[in-house]
């Protein structure tokens, strides 16, 4: 009898981890393996985030809309006390430079912008990175990208940036690819084809040597 | 020095520096425990041949696009635990072999399968993330974090329940067989803590580092004690230090997170050599 009870607790407890293991929602990116393509998995990742209810603040983008005007400020060190409910950090007005962090910081920055944009929306962020473009051939459209690396370069993890005014002009004026560029931009959203894609909205960026 | 400080309180700001925290310490704390019972049973080898059994099942869940790979890792690796930890007399391939097979086989056919069948456009870079942890731990969803909690949480729960039990069957199975203990019970129970926290570990170290955060605490812990209860009281306490400072160091300094603590680590085993050796000397 005390060994057919000692095997049900053990196996109750085997049972209770799996169902434990089976409530997780689905993360591409926490299957051990983290996807490093740039363009691929971008398009993977953000075809994969629908959103469920529009936001109140949210925006669709149309190109052509009134640009607005930004106001770089200077992000503080020690931010404002942390919203428990917040996956970010940011206040209205600050700018998120992802410039000032290490290059494992970044990476994880960008992992959380991605995986929970909403808590990014109209927030402004300032990121250096690698540029790199991907032709769509459904759209007939060039996206331009800007990557970031992890401290080691072997996972790397990619935003989408709309430069203004400089839409149609690729490949003229744009980087060469692998160009290191530099960029504020405010974190915004589009529909295309039925699905959401978040981008970065850039007045200007600078080429790095 | 202040300048670290401040960059330092600046990253503890964000919410996956203090989940990459939470998980790291837990994970550090049961992976300590359970190894000084690994060591002493002569399985310290356990950790890697686990982690390698769940990389080779993490690449069959990707290849197979299985939704949340932790369904098929977990069991997958409990299983194997419990064949490789139950004691047998009668066994062909004894335990040091056996681990050896399955670690590098694993870890080939997991590599072969990516190369092969998977739709990822880099694999080294998967791969290499996989096995040394570089951001893994920066990159845990709220949801993964609850996950390791529980997780953690019951593994130290059942730890502190059969601490007894356990004790015995790791200093002599025999007499404890011969005392009414449940020996195989326990070696059973004691299989599937191990591949819970070596599933859990891979997210902070990587498959390859994983024995590390078994090994290193409960050395540099007997070292300086004796007494098994304050063996593992030291290992929980050297493993979340390294643990903690091996994960600030790499934000701060943007090195790769699994390396970082298991040099922290090797610090401190170097540091308790010499309290030895010193002790010895006088």
């Amino acid at each position: 009898m005390k060994a057919n009870k000692t095997q049900i607790f053990l196996l109750s407890i085997f049972c209770v981890l799996i169902l434990l293991m089976g409530c997780g929602e689905k993360e591409r990116e926490k299957s051990g393996i983290i996807t490093s393509n740039a363009y691929s998995d971008i398009t993977d990742i953000t075809e994969s985030m629908e959103q469920e209810e529009e936001s109140e603040s949210s925006e669709t983008f149309e190109f052509g809309d009134p640009i607005f005007t930004e106001e770089e400020e200077e992000a503080s060190p020690l931010l404002e006390p942390i919203d428990p409910e917040a996956e970010t950090t940011l206040v209205d007005g600050e700018v998120l430079d992802l410039t000032l962090l290490g290059s494992s910081m970044v990476y994880g920055e960008v992992f959380s912008m991605v995986n929970y944009p909403e808590q990014y929306l109209n927030k402004q962020v300032k990121v250096a990175g690698a540029y790199f473009p991907s032709y769509y051939e459904e759209t007939d459209k060039y996206y331009h990208y800007v990557v970031i690396s992890d401290a080691t370069a072997c996972c790397q993890s990619g935003l989408e940036f709309i430069w203004l005014g400089h839409e149609e002009e690729y490949p003229d004026n744009y980087p060469k690819d692998g160009d290191t560029i530099i960029f504020t931009g405010i974190y915004k959203k589009y529909e295309e084809l039925g699905i959401t894609y978040y981008y970065l909205e850039v007045e200007s960026l600078e080429i790095l040597d | 020095m202040g300048n670290s400080i401040e960059t330092l309180l600046y990253y503890l700001s964000f919410p996956f520096v203090r989940y990459a925290l939470i998980v790291g310490v837990l994970i550090a704390l049961s992976s300590s425990l359970l190894g000084v019972n690994l060591v002493l049973k002569r399985y310290s080898y356990i950790g890697d041949g686990l982690s390698h059994v769940a990389f080779g099942t993490v690449s069959v869940a990707t290849i197979l696009g299985i939704s949340s790979e932790m369904i098929v890792v977990m069991p997958v690796t409990i299983v194997t635990a419990v064949l490789l930890l139950r004691t047998s007399k009668n066994r062909k391939i004894h335990g040091d072999a056996a681990i050896g097979m399955i670690s590098v086989g694993s870890l080939a056919i997991g590599y072969l399968l990516l190369n092969v069948f998977s739709n990822s456009a880099n694999i080294t870079g998967d791969v290499c993330s996989t096995l040394f942890g570089s951001t893994s731990i920066l990159t845990l969803t709220i949801t993964d974090v609850w996950i390791c909690v529980v997780m953690s949480f019951v593994v130290l729960v059942i730890y502190f329940l059969f601490y007894h039990k356990i004790f015995a069957i790791t200093f002599d199975e025999d007499f404890a067989k011969a005392t009414g203990v449940k020996a195989d019970a326990y070696n059973t129970l004691l299989s599937i803590v191990t591949a819970i926290i070596i599933v859990l570990a891979m997210n902070l170290v990587g498959s390859l580092l994983i024995s590390a955060l078994v090994i290193f605490p409960a050395i540099s812990a007997m070292g300086i004690f004796k007494n098994f209860k304050m063996v593992v009281l030291a290992s929980g306490i050297i493993s979340v230090i390294c643990g903690v400072v091996g994960l600030l160091v790499s934000i701060l300094y943007s090195t790769p997170v699994g390396s970082t603590i298991v040099v922290a680590n090797i610090v401190v085993f170097a540091i308790t050599r010499l309290i030895t050796f010193r002790k010895e000397r006088n």
